[in-house]
């Protein structure tokens, strides 16, 4: 995997800037999330199944309890990687309380500690690929992947390490082993009661 | 017979209908347009001075060469149920009595024409998502007029749709006439459409 697999569009500043307002101004129907995934235009994304609320409910609960004191986690706030043109929604952030404050929607991938992102049907792909590239190249130093629908079966993998927007593999297990993810976060998540 | 290798993740019933409620209440931002593509709503900002001016030339060209009956219309958002889509083709030809049956919606399957001039950010799915949908919706003609296409820009021309997929009737470059079959029977200039 590599960041050639995904396709930056060149920058245009005038119409980055626009773009951006109109996604921190948008009126977002309840549930639903709005990214910008390429560059140009808004996705809606209409509310997830279930199961990948109680995952995202299930990990929520153990990085509150076990994260160091300093850090916050957080449902349904923007990533935004400038440089690449995204504003993305993940499932989780991870994030130091210090860096998240004011009176925008986002905050910048670098700012960022742990990403989360849980496949769904129609999106495994960009999650797997699009987004890995994304976050590995923004420098979020830590991303964690949910994938309930791979051809190995049900997995969660924990990417870190990034470098020229690259991922190295910190961990790959299956649903019901622990994952251990390293300082300055320094935890095990357990994967035990993910629903697949 | 092709079947895509993953199903939009709405495609009848109860969630439709949701969806489309969701698309119909949204606050777009002014100009810009909301779609439905495979069960995501993309709102997007209003094409380019070139995009427009191909339309306005293909709307002219198209009009003394409609059969009795049939007019072509901009801004008409087009329903195709199957493919979970609501598009806004750059242009259609519908039948003129359908704008006065009363009802306020459309249903792709009734064009006789579509026709989308592609831009960077909205290109590829104008190639995929929306050529699989309007053919899904068995829209007789879909003319793809690809100023952005990486070999140079591009005409297609694709009919006669069976099981969600269409076969080309024919490809040319800018300044090539493009051959309009049957109900149209006509060649159409392209000699002055501006490329990138």
């Amino acid at each position: 995997m590599s960041a050639a697999a995904t396709d930056f569009p060149a920058l245009q500043p005038d119409d980055w800037p626009e773009l951006v307002r109109n996604w921190e101004e948008l009126d977002v129907p309840p549930g639903y999330r709005a990214e910008i995934i390429d560059g140009k235009s808004i996705t809606l994304t209409p509310p997830p199944s279930l199961d990948h609320a109680a995952i995202a409910s299930l990990l929520h609960r153990q990085l509150v309890k076990r994260l160091p004191e300093e850090y916050e986690t957080f449902q349904n706030i923007g990533v935004a990687a400038s440089g690449q043109k995204r504003v993305y929604i993940p499932d989780l952030v991870v994030a130091l309380r210090d860096q998240v404050c004011g009176p925008e929607r986002r905050i910048e991938a670098d700012e960022a500690e742990l990403i989360v992102e849980i496949t769904s049907p129609s999106n495994a792909n960009h999650d797997r690929i699009n987004k890995a590239a994304v976050y590995a190249a923004g420098g979020v130093p830590l991303y964690l992947l949910v994938d309930a629908l791979g051809a190995a079966g049900p997995m969660v993998t924990l990417f870190g390490s990034p470098v020229s927007g690259v991922y190295r593999t910190l961990a790959s297990v299956k649903f019901g082993e622990p994952v251990l993810v390293p300082e300055p976060l320094g935890l095990e998540l357990d994967t035990s009661s993910f629903p697949s | 017979m092709s079947v895509p290798a993953v199903e939009p993740p709405y495609i009848r019933g109860e969630t439709w209908d949701e969806l489309l409620r969701t698309w119909e209440a949204l606050d777009v931002p002014e100009g810009w347009k909301a779609e439905i593509i495979e069960g995501y709503i993309i709102v997007r900002p209003a094409p380019s001075k070139p995009h427009t001016y191909i339309a306005s030339k293909l709307h002219r060209r198209l009009l003394p060469v409609l059969p009795e009956g049939w007019d072509v219309y901009q801004n008409v958002d087009v329903r195709i149920p199957l493919r979970s889509g609501v598009f806004q083709p750059d242009l259609v030809v519908l039948p003129e009595a359908l704008m006065l049956d009363g009802t306020p919606e459309t249903q792709a399957g009734d064009a006789a024409l579509v026709v989308e001039v592609t831009s960077r950010g909205n290109a590829g799915r104008d190639r995929v998502e929306k050529l699989a949908g309007y053919a899904r919706a068995g829209v007789p003609l879909y003319l793809l007029v690809d100023r952005v296409a990486s070999q140079g820009p591009v005409i297609t021309l694709f009919g006669e749709p069976r099981s969600g997929v269409y076969r080309t009737l024919w490809t040319g470059k800018f300044g090539d006439p493009i051959p309009l079959p049957d109900p149209f029977e006509h060649a159409i200039d392209s000699s002055d459409f501006p490329a990138g």
